[in-house]
Order: structure tokens, then sequence, then C-alpha cells
């Protein structure tokens, strides 16, 4: 049977359920793969501020601007990468937020078109 | 009646256990790949140990070659090997003793030694995963074959 075939056998309504049901998977999973990436990133620069804190005050340190490297006191590459974790912090806890919210919704959905399937009867929009 | 529910059944499980090979190629290849960067940089950290330790072991000037890419060369001289300039991450470089900075590649070689037996694991685990569903599939085909 082809997709559109079996699609013809199932009422619009759990049709159009599936579809937002697809959509916010998708989206989920691209807001999982953003926060993955922060979560990298945020690792990354703690542990660059733990060897920045670790280093002597008068160390050599060298911060990149664009495709250069340029010259910066440790206090000054300290707070910015304190600066760094700060924001990464935040939109991590953002887009954790969001995850939540389309997992719950997800399961709703879910949910709501298996009680539909099992009882034949349109699920409730 | 019955075999038609037992078809119906059994075509309900092909398409879940084809589902799941799906899902397991996909997570089997994300997994190699990573494996494969880890020992690009592996073998890259290893490079510049190497070169760290022939480093501390000379004065002064140093005439070299710098590699340019595609078998091109250009004459450097390195005028100081005892302080090595060392990638942090986050964009950061810091200058370090020579030795501080072939402590650091071991260090990070130790780690991504630790990540690549994880992901060799999970690589083990991943493929008797897909060898139990292959055989299922297996069994389903005799199965079919012998009505």
């Amino acid at each position: 049977m082809t997709a559109p075939q079996q699609a013809a056998g199932i009422p619009p309504q759990i049709q159009q359920q599936l579809g937002m049901f697809q959509q916010i998977q998708q989206q989920l999973q691209q807001v999982s793969s953003q926060k993955m990436q922060y979560e990298m990133t945020l690792r990354e620069t703690k542990r660059a501020l733990e060897e920045i804190e670790a280093a002597a005050d008068d160390s050599v340190i060298y911060s990149a601007v664009g495709s250069i490297l340029i010259q910066k006191p440790k206090a000054a590459v300290k707070a910015e990468l304190e600066e760094k974790v700060d924001s990464l912090e935040l939109r991590i806890g953002s887009l954790d937020k969001q995850e939540k919210a389309m997992t719950t919704k997800a399961s709703q959905l879910q949910k709501q078109i298996q009680e539909a399937i099992s009882s034949g009867v349109p699920a409730a929009q | 009646m019955a075999s038609n529910t037992d078809q119906a059944s059994l075509e309900q499980e092909v398409r879940s256990l084809q589902a799941y090979a799906n899902e397991y190629s996909q997570q089997f290849e994300l997994l190699t790949q990573q494996l494969r960067f880890i020992e690009s940089a592996r073998g890259e950290a290893l490079a510049s140990t190497e070169s760290l330790e022939a480093f501390s072991g000379l004065e002064g000037d140093v005439p070299t070659l710098l590699n340019l890419g595609g078998g091109i060369s250009v004459h450097a001289v390195v005028t100081d090997t005892k302080k090595i300039l060392v990638g942090i991450g986050a964009g950061i470089t810091v200058e370090k003793p020579v030795e501080e900075a072939i402590t650091f590649l071991h260090d990070r070689v130790t780690e991504m030694d630790a990540s690549a037996k994880r992901l060799s694991e999970s690589l083990g685990k991943l493929q008797e995963q897909m060898r139990a569903v292959e055989q299922r599939m297996q069994e389903i085909y005799s199965q079919t074959q012998h009505r």
C-alpha cells in the first residue's frame, strides 16, 4: 500500500494530528541538537576557564578575534570567558524549557492519536 | 482468519524491526564518525608531542621547514623552542613551557583514549542489537517461506 492509499484510510482529524505530531518531533530534534551544541561549547569554555584560572597572573594569553590572535591580560580573558559561560547557561536553560514543553505536547498528542485509533473515533482537537 | 491475524502481526513486527534497524544503523554511523574524529585528533596530538620533545632538546634558533600543504614547504626559523603556544579551547591560546605543553597533550591523549574506549563499547553493543534484529528478520522470513 502506498502512502496516499494509507492516508486515505485515516480520518482527516487524525491525519491533522499526525501532521502536528511529526512537526513537533522535528522541532524537538532541532532544539535538542542546538542544546547539545551549546552544551559542548559550554564544556569547552568552562575547561578553558579552569586553565586560565590555574595560569600565573603574568601569563602570555592570546584570544581569537576573527582570524587573528590578540594578546590580552589574564583578567580580561577570564572576564570574557565568565560572560560566555553565563550567556551559554542562559541559552541552554531556555532551550531546556522549550524541549520539555515540546516533549509534553508530543506525548499528549501521541496519547490522543492512540486513543482515537484504538476506539475508531476521531481524536479530540 | 487466525492466519490473517498472524500475517498482520508479522507484518507489524517486520515494520517495527525495520524501524529499529534504521535507527541502529544511523547511530552506528554517527558513533563511527566520532571514533574516526577522535583517532585523527589523537594522531595529531601524538605528532605534536613528538615535535615538542624534539624541540625540548634544542637550543637557540632552529631552522625548520614549514609545510604549506600539497608537498610545499618554506624555510622557517623557530626562535624560541622553550615557550610553546597551546590552544586551550574557546578561542584562547596560552603560552606554556615546553614540558607543560607536552603534559597538556598527554592529558588530552589519555582523555581521548577513554572516550574511544567508551565509543568502541557502545559500537559493540549496537552491533549485538543489529545482529539480533537481523536474526529475527531471518526467522520471520523463513517462517513465511515455509507456509
